[in-house]
């Protein structure tokens, strides 16, 4: 197969960790009990 | 357990203990200059200047990330591009041609990673151009990735919500911490007789008479960021068995202090970072013993020659010696193993896969863990998610609301960190699950039954850990394993610092809490009893089924 469809496989795998770190800053934040 | 085995375990374990306290110091001065004079100051504006704009700003925790992400993903481009160029680029005195898609996607990914599973032999594989513009400088910028995420965790935890500037980070740990340490290692193992040339191959003739290729290279620039940065990925295929990449006792010894001593160090970075010496005290003594225990464990049962040998005329007081190098005695072999994969490094000493069966559990534990001291700033960092747990737990346990440093630990804090714990078991476990029922699997193993299993297990236990060093025996340059391990590689590698950095960046705008008789010190021995537990229970149910299926059924097969 073609190095550039691995090179963009490598690129969609960095994608999805931008994903995961942007749904984590948008989650749900705690209630922070005080 | 002989005298010398227990001197040279002393030599290189204490001694590294020791030297990491002032090294964990000069790290907080490199890392962390909040206080340092007026020089080192002046030394973090021209790290600033370097990075222009993407330098000036502090960051949050989601913007250090997002940094960290994007200067990840060009390197693994323009690494990739050199390596996939690599036939018409110059550097290539022996004409190395190209080489297949996947295994650059793994190789690469490998690197990135800070993993340096290795599915080619350099030497055969690999321009020098590959070597030390792709694989090397990665080695120094991954390394550097790990200590600089470590030092904003810690400020995180500090209370300070701005966490650092990645960029200016990374120039620290690279050019104030990797690059002197390993220029003064590279010379003493230049010294030690370790090859530095960019001539090619030279061609030799034997006392027989016949024509034999001696690969060299750059040998020694190569190994020391290899086992400074716990990269692990050799010059030559056999790694630091290579005479070239290990001439003598003195090379091996300062190799195996090499490995250990950044990690031990970024615990004490941590501790001085967050102010609190006495916590990183008794969370160096918790990874001590887990790595005291594994490598007593590894040299006992590395004691006795495997029981093939049962049968046959061989002296059985000198221990296992299949896959050994003899040249630096039989302890080194099983301590290397241990230390290795204790700290996510993964270059190799002796043959793993000639290791006894239970001596073999023991780095698959280190694996596993991936916390005792693990690797260069992320082993610190995967401790941390332990001691979220671990306050969790004892929170639970009283009744009371969890704390860590002063911070309320809440149902977010803890998802994120069992998610974190979780991903690298899932990653383990499913990997090996696929390719044990698979030909994919299946299909590369030199060997059936409980030793074939451990080869996967190990493999994808290598992958996640980002630890590098194989098993061996299975034929691992396949596009499934190429592709399925480099996956894993990189998941394994920026998920458990993504979420760690939102749990600190969450912990750092939290208003502090008063400290009261009901509060679980981070201080004492009870709460050092108590991380060890937690790691040691999580670790045991989750792996142990899996163990037990590897090496621990292959152990009893032999039992007479």
């Amino acid at each position: 197969m073609l190095p550039v469809l691995y090179l963009l496989l490598g690129l969609l795998i960095f994608g999805a960790l931008f994903a995961l770190t942007h749904a984590v800053d948008s989650g749900r934040r705690g209630t922070d009990l005080r | 357990m002989t005298t010398s085995a227990l001197l040279v375990i002393a030599l290189i374990v204490g001694g590294s203990a020791l030297l990491s306290w002032p090294l964990g110091r000069y790290l907080k001065w490199a890392m962390d200059p909040s206080g340092a004079g007026s020089g080192r100051q002046r030394l973090d504006r021209w790290f600033q200047k370097i990075a222009g704009p993407l330098g000036r700003a502090e960051q949050g925790w989601k913007q250090y990330v997002v940094a960290m992400l994007v200067f990840n993903a060009a390197m693994f481009v323009v690494s990739f591009a050199i390596m996939a160029l690599q036939q018409h680029l110059p550097l290539n005195p022996d004409g190395k041609g190209a080489v297949e898609g996947s295994l650059i996607f793994n190789t690469i990914a490998s690197f990135t990673s800070n993993t340096n599973l290795q599915h080619y032999s350099g030497e055969v594989a690999l321009s020098y151009l590959s070597q030390l513009f792709a694989l090397m400088w990665l080695q120094f910028v991954s390394a550097a990735t790990g200590i600089a995420a470590l030092a904003a965790l810690a400020r995180g935890l500090a209370g300070r919500a701005a966490m650092g500037n990645f960029f200016v980070d990374l120039q620290r740990a690279s050019f104030l911490v990797l690059l002197p340490l390993a220029l003064v290692v590279a010379t003493l193992m230049a010294l030690g007789g370790m090859p530095m040339t960019l001539e090619g191959s030279v061609v030799a003739t034997t006392l027989e008479g016949v024509q034999q290729t001696l690969a060299r290279g750059p040998v020694a620039a190569f190994l020391t960021i290899k086992q400074l940065g716990t990269n692990g990925g050799g010059f030559f295929g056999p790694n630091s068995t290579h005479p070239f990449e290990n001439p003598t006792f003195w090379t091996n010894a300062l190799s195996m202090v090499c490995i250990i001593i950044i990690p031990m160090a970024s615990v004490w970075m941590f501790g001085r970072i967050v102010g609190r010496m006495r916590h990183a005290t008794v969370v160096f003594a918790v990874m001590l013993a887990f790595l005291l225990a594994k490598i007593g464990g590894a040299v006992w049962f590395e004691s006795a020659p495997t029981a093939a040998f049962a049968d046959l005329p061989v002296q059985a007081d000198v221990g296992n010696l299949e896959g050994k190098e003899l040249r630096f005695g039989a302890t080194t072999g099983p301590l290397w193993a241990v230390l290795t994969t204790s700290t996510s490094n993964g270059s190799v000493g002796a043959m793993h896969d000639s290791l006894n069966p239970l001596t073999g559990l023991m780095p698959l534990i280190g694996m596993w863990l991936n916390s005792t001291f693990g690797g260069v700033g992320v082993g610190m960092i995967n401790m941390f998610l332990y001691m979220i747990v671990a306050v969790f737990v004892a929170g639970m346990m009283v009744g009371r609301t969890p704390e860590y440093l002063n911070r309320r630990i809440e149902a977010r804090e803890v998802q994120l960190a069992m998610l974190a714990v979780l991903t690298h078991a899932v990653l383990i476990l499913a990997g090996t699950a696929i390719f044990a029922a698979t030909p994919w699997g299946q299909a590369t193993l030199n060997n059936t039954g409980a030793h074939g299993f451990s080869e996967i297990l190990y493999e994808f236990s290598s992958s996640s850990a980002n630890n590098g060093s194989g098993f061996e025996g299975l034929g691992d340059n396949t596009v499934p394993w190429n592709v399925a391990t480099g996956i894993v590689m990189l998941l394994a590698r920026f998920i458990p610092i993504i979420l760690p950095l939102a749990i600190a960046g969450s912990l750092a705008v939290k208003r502090p809490t008063a400290q009261t008789a009901g509060t679980l010190g981070v201080e004492d021995i009870t709460f050092g009893l108590m991380l060890f537990g937690t790691i040691l229970f999580i670790g045991a149910l989750t792996f142990f089924p899996a163990a037990a299926l590897g090496p621990i059924a292959e152990h009893l097969q032999f039992m007479r």
